[in-house]
């Protein structure tokens, strides 16, 4: 019995042993997670958080809603699916932003640029990384430090340069928020449309300088926010504003500054810049950053043809855009002198026509489109091929076969969209001089248009250099998720986006194709109202002093006049 | 400390091989040398009639050797002195008696009903059943043992009072029950803690064969060993062990079909396009389908001999895919025996289950072996390894995938033409989700456990006893993506039609993940137990350690040139390769105590509890005592009524407190933390790493804490003709982990994380009844019942001031997940379209509706709040959550010979679900419709129609409205399992020299009640699992019919 017991004795000793490591045992070191200590110790911490934010910026090209693109909401392009958010909205109009249904905003953060609750937290981030950098200050060496507090500055403009255009005044938050240090204080009122317009431009003019010159490929600061891009930012939202004087100082600065190859100039291949090889050319002045493995593109993927190229063909463009551009001549179809023969729509149109779009015996990608009545691509509600479009513009013909590797850049700002936005301010200004000109004209040079003076000769009244610039920049920055604002800020969203949209028909009629350029895709609505997007009930719920909030800028009993 | 946790178990490790080798060479030389043989005798009888029985079977325990009673009960046999003799006779107990110098041949055995001696399995031990004063209830699983599962956790559901148990998902291999004890008690997880042989495990993918039983512990008194993990309720489950005797070899198995519960039915391709047009029209669009398509779709639904499949097609994707009758299969081989020294159960099981579709299927191997052995009289070692390998082959795809995509199916897209090519449609296609890629999984798990007991001599009921468990798991994946096969895309404008091939361009490409986890266990026992007169004392103290570490690797390569999945032979391009590693390990440790005391068997009082620490909160907040104080008084035991009321066999009146603690929320919420995520952006042309702030950290968090209160009854009467248990509960759930995020606004930018302050309360009954009556000889019947009701109330937890004041939203002091929203009051008709505009707007009298347009046909809704308009504000109270707060099952068999019949109806009431996107809004994002909504859509001609008019493809705002219109109740009845068997007579067993022989026919979820079966499985219902079960795109449950046979050799 002496074995039993021994092991007796060793088995009462068990329990002793296990008491005396108690101290420690239970200490466990998360494997996933790291400090704010540990990140912002040194600069390379900081920029991992910086990259973060850059990471956040409203990229329309590379996600998976993207597929309805905001450029639908517009009257450029429909999606092909009816279902789609941009396609009900625009047909009924209705954004049922009521807290038992978001409705509107079922659609999901980029492909709705200005996602209120998404822009917050950025905002957030910012201010956490605006907030650390300087407390502590003595980690980091100045220049980058001014540089990257800059960057983050300009940031944080951008996001809130996309909740007040639609939504108007927000509250401006500018702090990290704290609900055990702040208290009630955590609750901000809404902004006037003036005071966040102010806020965001006074920001943007006190970093422009702090930033770096040069983005573009191959310097230390490619895809960087730049001066060039915080002013391109600021000219931007003061034309959103209607402060046509100062739009147009604004953007003259980067023209006189960082134009003419300082960086920034024109890039001669008007289609060529959007592709992958081409990132970060001179004309780029702002752009979300993409290369073609892990942070890939879905721009051809989703908005490419259908049929052989194996593309979604889900951003289709339409009628009305396809008679905006102009013929090889200059003139808009609509001028007696242009030589539009509807018979024949597709002849002598301009050279960017060609690069934008595919129509009924483009070739793209070895495959001839058909899109008479019983080809592949006709118009067909019931195969989703809606109105006998499709885009070319920045689509990739090489990359056939490989659809989810594309690393182009989806730009937020390019030099010709400056150009554009000094000619436009100097119009509305009343300054219709030769500048302005010379600026709309270096656009349709590049693009292979004769001048304004070569097609119209003769002077072009305020009106008519109004229309000019509104169609060229139409068909310029076409695809690029400009044509919303650009009818929101026009105030002409109630006559363009109530307008029916059409798509191409093309029967044989009598042993002859006919075009038949007003068939039907879908009838619109807009009203007054939906100038700004509604608040979600739930968010003005949860903001006690935003909610008390009363008059002003169309703000009624707490909801923007868009619900 | 890395140096004194791998100490510490060095020690351990160190300690229980120290005990394994001296245990084994004591029991070497402590071996018996050979017995005397000696006689003996004695009679057999009833302990409650007195009556000898006859036929008793009397047997020397591990020798095969015995004899029968006579016609009075009487016996002779000569046996080693010492040895165990066991009693065994149908309808009583088996009794066991040694062979020795205190030998009286006087036997009584117990009636089944009046089972005194009966023990049940509580928390780190056992207790006799009569004097535990915790609410427990127990499931044999010889009760239930061939009703066809592949999963075991579904077995639960019906048979134990207290259990809600709901299958969510009918998949091979991911097919597991979602379990609740006691209903909900907590915002926090529900999920019970699950005991496999005394430690923390998975049960679901044991072979039911192995299981000797489930214990579900309920009440605090039952649950606080467990301290932190306890709240929720426990399920502990037994495995079989080895009997002592000849060895005794059994086979199980059965064979058997599956079908789903529920397929819900889609239109064809005319209703399609009929109703298309109708839904465009009425949204105001331009119809798309002409006359023409009309009347060709028409042709083809009715198989019209000019009918043109090919340019009208009409399909059904779930069909196209599905297969029918697909089989299931299972086995298992058992030996168990042993002598008087040690005892043994080995068994291999095998399963193999085929799925909805060619690509899906799973086969399990099991694998136990559990040996005990007594080197000495007061030492016991145990060795148990019960081991499983299954592997899951299904589509690349995930389930869901393909279920949206096969609902959301236009009929009016062909699938195959008539020559066999497989359609283009745009790219939409079904069969590639089947036919390109694969994946499977492969899992192993290893649960070992040594257990060293030893009773001390010195002290008079003094044990100690050490377990160490080592469970190590490996989860291998390996996904491989291949480009679809080319499609044709037709055109019909030629004659005859030409198909052209549509290539998808694109290589194969392959992912592989290796997971491993390792679990140890280690625990420590000191128990006592002792009886002084009429006094009888246990204690119980045990330490318990448990730490687990997880690690995870993963690599993948692209572009393959041959399909041939091995990652080596994938691209050399580095642009296409990628890998993935991650770790995270958990450290707990607790003190358990109990202690009992019984005076004169009658008067029962209880302690016990557990000091715990867990390394999810901040250091110096990491322990807490979660104690349970009980007491009980079997009522049959005073003479008042054991002399006077001789029906009563046994009644007890039971009580029990006690606090226990819920793990909520995830480990270092305490600290402020960053993530670090890879591939987030990209500078001068590389991809770079990003950091983000995760939540703000709560440096106080902790867990949750529960006060339970239960009060029980249970008793038996009649001899058996009649148990019953019942018990009440309340139970206060405080320091709730819930979100403060209603309080901050939307501008704060950043999750808070969880709080402590939640505070509910849960309260009902559970109850049990079983009846058991042989009518005669032959004929023997049973009722088994059960019933839980459990309501729970949200007393405490953040909410927005919009809701909390109004008294029709407010969520606080309603059941948790009530279910809110608009109250339907109708369909507008049009009658209502006072004005004849076609809409109804404030003209028409009705308070505005801003949801959009409204016009008849659309749902109208009530102004709760009176303000002249519908809108969020109008939310109101609508209706249970969707757990149900009743749950029921009932259990009647028939035995008639040989023959035996056991039927299971299982039923939930008092729940709610919503139904609602693609199942009841016609076309909704691009889908199909569902035929329910086909039939009986809103027109002027159906003003009573249960939908609303059609509209659009994505459907109208109004009418899609979180509203009482889209609510139905879930409850439902359903003929959980039948089983039909057949035992060979004698007779004829003997002359085949078999023990027993028993083939059975036996079904699962034969048919089912329900007003959601249209859409869905009820029990999917019941389990929630958000969004995509209300749109039904889940793996419906399986409808299965098998044949079995259990031979005992």
């Amino acid at each position: 019995m002496n074995y039993i017991k021994r092991s007796s004795y060793y088995l009462l000793l068990a329990i002793p042993l296990l008491f005396s490591c108690k101290k420690t045992f239970l200490d466990v070191q998360a494997t996933d997670q790291l400090s704010s200590e540990t990140v912002f110790s040194d600069y390379s911490g900081g920029d991992l958080f910086l990259n973060d934010i850059y990471s956040r910026l409203p990229d329309a090209e590379a996600t998976s809603y993207n597929y309805d693109s905001f450029e639908d909401w517009g009257d450029n392009t429909v999606c092909s699916f009816h279902w789609a958010i941009s396609w009900v909205v625009s047909v009924a109009r209705s954004y049922g932003a009521s807290t038992a249904n978001p409705g509107l905003y079922n659609h999901d953060y980029p492909a709705m640029p200005f996602m209120y609750n998404y822009m917050y937290q950025f905002i957030r981030k910012c201010n956490l990384f605006i907030q650390q950098v300087t407390e502590k200050s003595a980690n980091f060496p100045d220049t980058w430090r001014t540089q990257r507090l800059a960057e983050a500055r300009f940031l944080r403009a951008f996001f809130y340069h996309e909740l007040w255009m639609a939504y108007g005044g927000v509250p401006i938050v500018t702090d990290v928020l704290s609900l055990q240090a702040q208290g009630d204080s955590i609750f901000k009122p809404r902004s006037t449309f003036d005071e966040t317009y102010t806020f965001i431009t006074s920001e943007l003019a006190a970093i422009a300088n702090d930033l770096a010159v040069d983005n573009t490929k191959g310097k230390a600061d490619e895809g960087r926010a730049s001066k060039g891009a915080a002013l391109a930012l600021k000219g931007w939202v003061e034309l959103f504003a209607h402060k046509y004087t100062d739009a147009a100082a604004t953007n003259k600065q980067i023209i006189d500054e960082l134009g003419n190859g300082h960086p920034y100039d024109l890039f001669p291949d008007y289609n060529a810049q959007f592709l992958t090889a081409n990132n970060n050319n001179k004309e780029t002045i702002f752009a979300y950053q993409h290369e073609p493995s892990t942070r890939v593109s879905y721009r051809s993927n989703y908005y490419g043809p259908k049929g052989n190229y194996g593309a979604w063909g889900a951003m289709q463009p339409t009628q009305n855009l396809v008679d905006d551009y102009a013929m090889a001549n200059g003139l808009a179809i609509t001028d007696p002198g242009s030589g539009y023969d509807p018979a024949h729509p597709y002849a002598n149109r301009e050279p960017r026509f060609y690069q934008s779009i595919i129509y009924d015996g483009s070739e793209f990608a070895g495959q001839t489109f058909d899109m008479k009545a019983g080809g592949e691509f006709a118009i067909n509600p019931g195969a989703e091929n809606n109105t006998g479009y499709f885009r070319r513009k920045g689509i990739d013909e090489s990359l056939i076969g490989n659809l989810g590797k594309e690393g182009a850049n989806f730009i937020f700002f390019r030099y010709a969209e400056v150009l554009l936005n000094y000619a436009e301010a100097k119009i509305e200004a009343g300054q219709t001089d030769q500048d302005a000109i010379d600026a709309i004209d270096k656009v349709r040079t590049r693009a292979g248009l004769p001048g304004l003076q070569a097609t119209y000769g003769g002077s072009l009244t305020q009106s008519q250099l109004r229309d000019i610039v509104r169609r060229e920049r139409r068909i310029e920055l076409a695809f690029e998720t400009k044509r919303w604002w650009d009818l929101i800020r026009w105030r002409n969203a109630e006559t363009l986006l109530n307008a029916p949209i059409y798509g191409v028909e093309i029967t044989q009629q009598g042993g002859q194709w006919v075009y038949n350029t007003r068939s039907l895709v879908h009838t619109q609505q807009f009203f007054t109202k939906n100038y700004l997007f509604p608040i979600y009930q739930g968010w003005i719920d949860a903001n006690s002093v935003m909610k008390a909030q009363n008059g002003g800028d169309g703000w009624v009993n707490g909801q923007n006049p868009g619900y | 400390m890395w140096k004194n946790v791998s100490r510490l178990y060095q020690r351990c490790v160190w300690l229980l091989s120290v005990l394994l080798v001296f245990f084994i060479g004591n029991g070497v030389f402590a071996q018996d040398a050979g017995k005397e043989m000696i006689g003996i005798s004695g009679k057999v009888s009833s302990s409650d009639s007195g009556v000898a029985l006859a036929g008793v079977s009397v047997e020397v325990k591990g020798s095969g050797k015995g004899t029968v009673t006579d016609e009075a009960g009487l016996f002779t046999l000569r046996v080693p002195a010492g040895s165990v003799i066991s009693f065994h006779f149908v309808g009583y107990k088996p009794m066991e008696r040694i062979a020795g110098k205190d030998w009286s041949g006087d036997i009584r055995l117990t009636p089944a009903g009046k089972d005194l001696d009966e023990v049940v399995v509580v928390g780190y031990g056992t207790q006799k059943k009569t004097s535990t004063t915790a609410a427990v209830s127990t499931l044999k699983m010889a009760d239930i043992k061939d009703a066809p599962s592949a999963n075991i956790s579904n077995s639960l559901n019906g048979r134990l009072a207290g259990v809600i148990a709901a299958q969510n998902s009918g998949e091979p291999g991911k097919d597991g029950a979602e379990i609740h004890i006691r209903g909900v008690a907590t915002t926090g997880s529900n999920a019970p803690l699950v005991i496999v042989d005394g430690v923390p495990r998975d049960f679901s993918r044991l072979d039911p064969n192995t299981i000797e039983s489930f214990t579900v512990l309920k009440d605090a008194a039952a649950v606080a060993p467990y301290g932190m993990a306890g709240a929720n309720g426990v399920i502990l489950v037994t495995t079989k062990k080895g009997k002592s005797g000849k060895a005794a070899l059994s086979y199980n198995g059965y064979v058997g079909y599956q079908n789903p519960t529920t397929i819900v039915k889609m239109v064809n391709a005319y209703d399609y396009v009929r109703l298309r047009n109708i839904a465009d029209a009425n949204a105001g669009q331009t119809p798309i389908f002409t006359d023409e398509q009309l009347a060709g779709y028409k042709k083809s639904v009715e198989h019209a001999a000019d009918a043109d499949y090919d340019k009208y097609p009409n399909t059904n994707a779930m069909d196209a895919i599905r297969n029918k009758n697909t089989l299931i299969d299972a086995n298992n081989v058992s030996i168990s025996g042993g002598s008087d020294n040690t005892t043994y159960y080995i068994g291999l099981g095998t399963l193999y289950q085929q799925g909805l579709w060619s690509t899906t299927k799973d086969k399990r191997y099991n694998l136990v072996s559990n040996i005990e052995t007594r080197p000495t009289q007061t030492t016991t070692i145990g060795l148990s390894i019960n081991a499983f390998n299954e592997i899951i082959d299904r589509p690349s795809a995930d389930p869901n995938q393909i279920f949206s995509t096969a609902q959301a199916w236009w009929p009016i897209n062909a699938i195959r033409y008539s020559n066999g090519l497989e359609a283009y449609n745009n790219g939409k296609r079904i069969l590639p989700y089947l036919t390109s890629g694969s994946r499977t999984s492969d899992q192993t798990k290893i649960m070992g456990q040594l257990s060293v007991q030893q009773e001390l001599p010195f002290i008079k009921g003094l044990s100690l006893k050490g377990v160490f468990s080592y469970d190590p798991t490996t989860y291998f994946d390996k996904n491989w993506g291949e480009p679809w096969a080319s499609s044709y895309s037709i055109n019909t404008t030629t004659n005859p039609y030409t198909y052209t091939e549509v290539k998808v361009a694109g290589l194969p490409s392959l992912g592989e993940q290796n997971q491993r986890w390792k679990e140890y266990t280690f625990q420590g026992f000191i128990n006592y137990h002792n009886t002084f007169g009429k006094h009888d004392i246990t204690a119980l103290a045990v330490m318990e350690a448990r730490k687990t570490n997880w690690d995870y690797f993963a690599a993948s390569r692209g572009n393959y040139q041959f399909n041939i999945p091995e990652i080596d032979l994938g691209s050399s391009d580095k642009e296409t390769w990628g890998t993935g590693g991650s770790s995270s390990m958990t450290r707990q440790v607790g003190y358990v105590y109990r202690v009992t005391y019984a005076y004169a068997g009658k008067y029962l009082f209880e302690a016990s509890g557990r000091y715990d620490g867990h390394y999810y909160f901040a250091p110096g907040s990491r322990y807490g005592f979660f104690p349970a104080f009980s007491a009980g008084w079997r009522l049959s035991e005073e003479p008042f009524i054991r002399d006077n009321l001789h029906w009563i066999d046994n009644l007890k009146v039971r009580g029990s407190y006690g606090e226990s603690g819920n793990l909520a929320g995830a480990p270092f919420q305490y600290s402020s933390a960053m993530t670090l995520a890879g591939n987030v952006y990209d500078f001068n042309g590389s991809v770079l790493q990003g950091v983000s702030e995760r939540a703000e950290p709560n440096p106080s968090i902790t867990w949750e804490r529960a006060k339970k209160t239960d009060v029980g009854v249970e008793g038996s009467l009649w001899g058996g003709l009649l148990s019953f248990t019942a018990d009440y509960f309340y139970e206060k759930r405080n320091n709730m982990l819930v979100s403060p995020n209603s309080i901050v606004p939307v501008e704060y930018g950043i999750g808070l994380s969880q709080v402590n302050a939640g505070i509910m309360s849960n309260h009902g009954i559970d109850l049990s009844v079983s009846s058991f009556h042989s009518f005669s000889r032959d004929l023997k019947v049973s009722l088994t019942a059960n019933f839980t009701y459990a309501k729970n109330k949200l007393i405490q937890t953040y909410e927005n001031s919009v809701t909390l004041n109004d008294p029709h939203r407010r969520r606080t002091g309603r059941p948790l997940n009530s279910q809110f929203g608009l109250k339907a009051l109708g369909l507008f008709q049009e009658s209502d379209d006072k004005n004849k505009d076609g809409k109804i707007t404030a003209d028409d009298g009705f308070p505005v509706q801003t949801f959009g347009d409204v016009a008849p046909g659309d749902i109208r809704y009530a102004d709760v709040n009176g303000d002249g308009k519908v809108d969020a504000s109008d939310e109101t109270y609508l209706g249970s959550p969707i757990l149900p707060q009743i749950i029921y099952g009932f259990n009647p068999r028939v035995a008639y010979k040989g023959l035996d019949l056991s039927l299971l109806f299982q039923g939930a009431a008092q729940s709610m679900v919503q139904i609602q996107k693609e199942l009841v809004w016609p076309f909704f994002v691009g889908a199909n419709a569902t035929q329910k909504t086909a039939d009986d859509y809103w027109t002027p001609d159906n003003p009573g129609a249960r939908y609303p008019r059609l509209f659009g493809q994505g459907g109208n705002s109004n009418n899609q409205q979180n509203s009482s219109w889209w609510y139905w109740s879930s409850s439902y009845l359903r003929l959980k399992s039948v089983e039909l068997g057949y035992t060979l007579p004698a007779s004829v067993i003997n002359r085949i020299k078999l023990r027993s022989v028993r083939i059975y026919v036996s079904g699962l979820n034969l048919f089912t009640i329900s007003p959601v079966k249209d859409f869905f499985d009820p029990e999917m219902g019941q389990a929630g699992g958000g969004d995509n079960n209300a749109r039904g795109w889940y793996y419906p449950q399986q409808k299965v019919v098998t044949a079995g046979l259990n031979v005992n050799f």
